[in-house]
């Protein structure tokens, strides 16, 4: 290994810093005209927990971690996730 | 002790199970490959049991807030309006660098280059301290306009849960140094790969909880 930085590292990087931007967007209010309150409140959650995905998988390096490692990362993931969407929006 | 059971030789006497006189008889073993790529637990195995459980506690944390909120969302709506959301985003924007600072600093340390690494550790640390600065002015903007951690159920959540993450930052932030001086003495990646990444999946762990606390008591709070 040369240790140079795999280009996807760098993309996955560029989209975070779009997605935080989409959600401040989301949830300043600026989005709501026309959209329901659950609705924004959900894509913001969505986003959020999927930005976390994506710092563990490429930031962290899961991506090539054992399965239970990976697997227990998800799986908190998910739950918080499901968890935030259900108290805030059911 | 056992001897397997392909180097028993009753032909030989005891002394020579497993010797070079049985040798050509045993098939060799596989090779072990000096590269797990796959299967690869960054950092100590350890580590991921604390990294998992704080992850954990957070969670529980933010939780137990968003079901307190549910009780009072008019007090939490007017509360969360109180936050300067804008330092919440920008704050939220200086770990994700932090982080991909941290990734290239893993990566150029990998490499053997310990000068760049040095550099991207360096500029990791500035922005965890930008981070501490902006969280240090609004918290004064916060007490200045009335609002403590017993003002009120969401301020109680508030401290508590940025109070805990700034925690974090300063411990990331010492961990760093550590791993700057490691680089300054230009230790190889193989005497110091576990610490570095160690080191790194924390200041990882930091940055994702951040993520998590910015949405749903910044943003969500607020709808």
């Amino acid at each position: 290994m040369n240790g140079a930085v795999p280009r996807r590292v760098t993309v996955v990087f560029a989209g975070l810093v779009v997605a935080t931007c989409v959600t401040w967007w989301l949830g300043s209010g600026s989005s709501r005209a026309g959209n329901g309150l659950g609705l924004a409140a959900t894509l913001t959650i969505v986003i959020a927990f999927a930005k976390i995905y994506f710092i563990g998988r490429d930031f962290m390096e899961l991506r090539s971690a054992p399965p239970g490692l990976r697997a227990a990362f998800n799986v908190w993931v998910g739950a918080v996730a499901v968890a935030a969407v259900a108290l805030v929006v059911v | 002790m056992t001897h397997p059971q392909a180097r028993v030789d009753p032909d030989l006497p005891e002394f020579l199970w497993g010797s070079e006189g049985v040798r050509d008889t045993v098939p060799p073993a596989a090779p072990r490959p000096t590269k797990a790529r796959a299967g690869h637990t960054p950092g100590e195995a350890g580590l991921w049991i604390f990294i998992l459980g704080d992850m954990t506690l957070f969670a529980a944390i933010l939780i137990v807030f968003l079901w307190d909120r549910r009780s009072d969302p008019v007090v939490f709506e007017e509360s969360a309006h109180q936050l300067i959301q804008p330092i919440g985003a920008v704050n939220t924007l200086v770990l994700v660098l932090s982080s991909y600072l941290v990734v290239r600093a893993t990566y150029a340390h990998r490499g053997g280059r310990h000068p760049q690494a040095r550099r991207l550790v360096a500029g990791a640390v500035g922005c965890a301290a930008v981070f501490a600065g902006l969280k240090a002015f609004e918290y004064y903007s916060a007490i200045s306009s009335g609002h403590t951690p017993s003002t009120g159920t969401f301020f109680t959540f508030y401290f508590v849960l940025t109070g805990l993450h700034l925690l974090h930052v300063i411990v990331g932030t010492a961990l760093l140094l550590v791993w700057q001086a490691m680089l300054k003495r230009r230790r190889s990646w193989t005497g110091s790969q576990k610490v570095a990444e160690g080191i790194a999946s924390y200041w990882h762990m930091v940055d994702l909880l951040w993520v998590a606390i910015f949405t749903l008591v910044y943003l969500v709070s607020a709808e």
